[in-house]
Formats: structure tokens, sequence, C-alpha cells
């Protein structure tokens, strides 16, 4: 946008005819166009009404209309409409930067009321009952704590082959009686430093260390993909 | 859970949280509301024009985003998928309200008296604009939100208000002229 645009009005005064020097190729049907009567804030947009200017904006000013492009009266409205898109953009992040975190109580009952609302979706086609899954991803979180900087993420079990539809186990099952070997799939985020690799290897002994106690569970493998390397706080570095 | 449990999950990204939280972990929940909770708070109050319900239709939207997280292919993307499910809550909650909303309903008339110099000095632009947000009918603040805020296309916010793309088209427009006439009167 050029800076003379923005000192324009945001819309031209009512019967406004274009600047001088953008002569207007309508002659007597333009101005029977005005007497007919669209709103006053629409007059003097060379022949647009605002709808059209609107959704113009919207198409990312797409395909070119030299017709819109090439009125200064069109171009500051739709400057002024980009710019109150944006001030709404801005006043938001604003908001939200400065907005004071949720209080406890609050975070407390949302808590509560989403938990307290039911459990988690079923995740179709794994391998093992709920109950057991839960069990199993929660010693798959504990492992972490084994592991400097290292956070858990999601964790996925499957059956290490596809079996037979007759053998899923029912709900409530527990999965120590299946004897079905289980590969459990863990993503994870890792501090950053010149050992992820040992990282990510020691968190996966370490998972595998603790599901070897679970009776019954036969596990296949222990596969750990790391998606994030974080940055462990440190230090501020000097300035000059 | 220990305070070192917490710290560390504070520090990760949206996807191992979300992923954890998919699993079923109300700690790494927990952060997700603690880390989402204020732009949807922002946000709803946008939707909504105003800020008496904002804390219900937040609730809400955890509510479903708890259930529904296992469903969430892109895990990274929790943080829109968030807004998708506020914004979709707070509309609920403007059609409870009225249920025979008219898309054609009672343009606001443009306040026709200035406002005094020390109104003018105290307030700024971005809250003058948020205040004339809150005086245009449902409809077409709504229209202006997903499309300036939350970047919907006209096709989606169709779909979210049930009604024609274009009549979402005029809506825009609509919400458009009111807004820059306001404001050039705050001016």
């Amino acid at each position: 946008m050029r800076d003379d645009e923005r000192s324009v009005p945001s819309l031209p005064p009512a019967g406004g005819a274009e600047p001088a020097g953008q002569q207007s190729p309508a002659g007597p049907s333009r101005d029977a166009q005005l007497s007919a009567g669209p709103p006053p804030q629409e007059q003097g947009l060379a022949g647009h009404t605002l709808e059209e200017l609107s959704a113009y904006l919207d198409a990312g000013r797409q395909p070119a209309d030299p017709s819109i492009d090439g009125s200064p009266a069109c171009r500051a409205a739709l400057a002024e409409m980009e710019r109150l898109g944006r001030l709404g953009r801005e006043q938001l992040e604003l908001e939200v930067r400065d907005a004071s975190p949720p209080g406890g109580g609050w975070v407390a009952r949302v808590l509560d009321a989403a938990l307290g609302a039911g459990p988690a979706a079923a995740r179709p086609g794994e391998p093992v009952s709920a109950a057991a899954e839960d069990e199993i991803r929660a010693l798959v979180r504990a492992a972490e704590a084994e592991v400097d900087g290292v956070v858990v993420g999601r964790c996925r079990l499957r059956r290490d082959r596809a079996t037979p539809a007759s053998s899923t186990i029912a709900p409530g099952e527990p999965v120590a009686v299946t004897g079905e070997a289980v590969t459990v799939s863990v993503e994870a985020s890792v501090s950053w430093g010149p050992n992820i690799l040992e990282l990510a290897e020691q968190l996966r002994a370490a998972i595998a260390r603790r599901l070897s106690a679970v009776p019954g569970l036969v596990l296949a493998g222990v596969d750990v993909t790391i998606l994030d390397v974080h940055r462990a706080p440190a230090p501020a570095p000097e300035r000059g | 859970m220990s305070i070192r449990d917490d710290e560390r999950l504070s520090g990760a990204d949206d996807r191992i949280v979300a992923g954890r939280a998919a699993d079923g972990d109300p700690a790494a929940f927990r952060v997700l509301v603690v880390r989402h909770a204020p732009l949807m708070r922002s946000y709803a109050h946008r939707i909504l024009g105003s800020t008496d319900e904002v804390d219900d239709v937040v609730q809400d939207a955890f509510i479903v985003a708890w259930q529904r997280l296992p469903e969430l292919a892109d895990l990274g993307r929790v943080r829109s998928w968030l807004m998708r499910i506020v914004s979709h809550k707070a509309i609920d909650r403007v059609r409870g309200r009225h249920p025979h909303v008219d898309i054609e309903e009672q343009e606001p008339s443009i306040p026709e008296v200035e406002p005094p110099a020390d109104v003018v000095e105290a307030r700024s632009e971005a809250e003058e604009l948020c205040s004339a947000l809150g005086e245009l009918p449902a409809a077409q603040r709504q229209s202006w939100v997903l499309r300036e805020l939350a970047g919907y296309s006209y096709e989606e916010i169709a779909a979210e208000l049930a009604v024609p793309a274009t009549t979402v088209r005029g809506l825009l427009a609509r919400a458009r002229r009111y807004l820059m006439v306001r404001m050039a009167a705050w001016r």
C-alpha cells in the first residue's frame, strides 16, 4: 500500500466523485446509477458496491479487476477493510499475550468437567483393552523419569502381526492373558544435546525394562521416535 | 504429579503434549488447558459479542476436546483444532440464545454524537473496534470474526452458520461497512 492511500478517507463522502485525474468513463449512465440510490457510503466506488469490494478482497484481489484497482476510492475502501482485519488480529494477539494465566480453580473445574464427562474415545483397531492399554501407557510415561530431559508423547500399541478377528480381545480383558506379542511405538521430545540418539536408546531400554515386569505381556519391540528437540533452560548469554 | 513432571510437560511442544493427552493422561491435558485457554477465551468473547458466557463455552470446548483428541490425526495442529471447537460451541450458544436469528436482522445505527475527547483518548482504537464488533448483529459479527481472525473460507463460514455461501458474502460486506463507518466516526 502506498503511503498516500493511508490518508484517503475510508469511504468517499456522499455524492463524491473520483478525485481529479481519474476521469470516469461512465457518462449519464453512471449518474443514473447514482441517483438510483446506492447507500451513501457506496457512492463514488467506481460503480462497485461495497459487497463486490469485500468479496474481491477475500478472493485475494484475483482475478485482477482494473476498474477496482484503478480507482483510488476503491483502493482506499479495500485498504480500510484490510486494516480493520489486521487491527482485530493484532488486538487479539496483544490481549492473549497480556492475559494472566487461567486461575487454578477454573482449570480444576474444567478438568473435572472434561474427565467426568467420560473417557476419551475408544481407539478402534488397537490390540488390547482400554484398561490394559492405559496401564501400559502409564508405565511407558513413567519411564521418562529415568532419562534426563526426555518427555514422552503419544504411545501406540499394536500386535506384532495380523491376527484373525475372532481373537479380538474383549473390553476389560487384561492384556496379560493374551500372550500376544505387542509392539510399543513411542513419540518423544528430548533436550538439545550431542547425545540425542543415546537418550532415545536410554528411553527405549527403560520402557522395555518396565514393560518386562508386566505378567504375560510379550513385548515384540519398542520403537522410539524423537519428534522434537527442545532446548534445555540455559543461562542467558552475556551481552556486551 | 510432581513439580518436576509438570515442568517437563510444560516445556514440550503441542504434538508431544497432545499425543500424551490423547492417550488419556490428565496431566498432559491440563497443560493443554493452561496453554490454550487464554486464546480460546479471547476468541470466544469476540464470537459471543460479550464476556458473559465465555467460561461456559471454553469449558464445553475442552470437554469435547478431551473426548475426541484420540481422533485428531495431526496432533501438532491441536491449537487450530481447539479454535474450531470453540468457534462451534460459541456459535451454538448464540443460536440457543436466539433460536430464530434472522440473518436480515436490524442494522445497528451508527452513533451520531461524537464521543467527548477525553473518552477518545482513554480508549485505543483497537478497544473501540472490539466494542463496535459487539454492536453488530450476531451473524454479521460471527462472519467477520471467522473470516478475519480465524481465516475461514466463505464455504467454511457458511457451514458453521448453516447459511448459503452467498449469504456469507452479504453478511461480511455489511459487517465491514458498519465497522468502517463506525470507526471513521470514532476517529
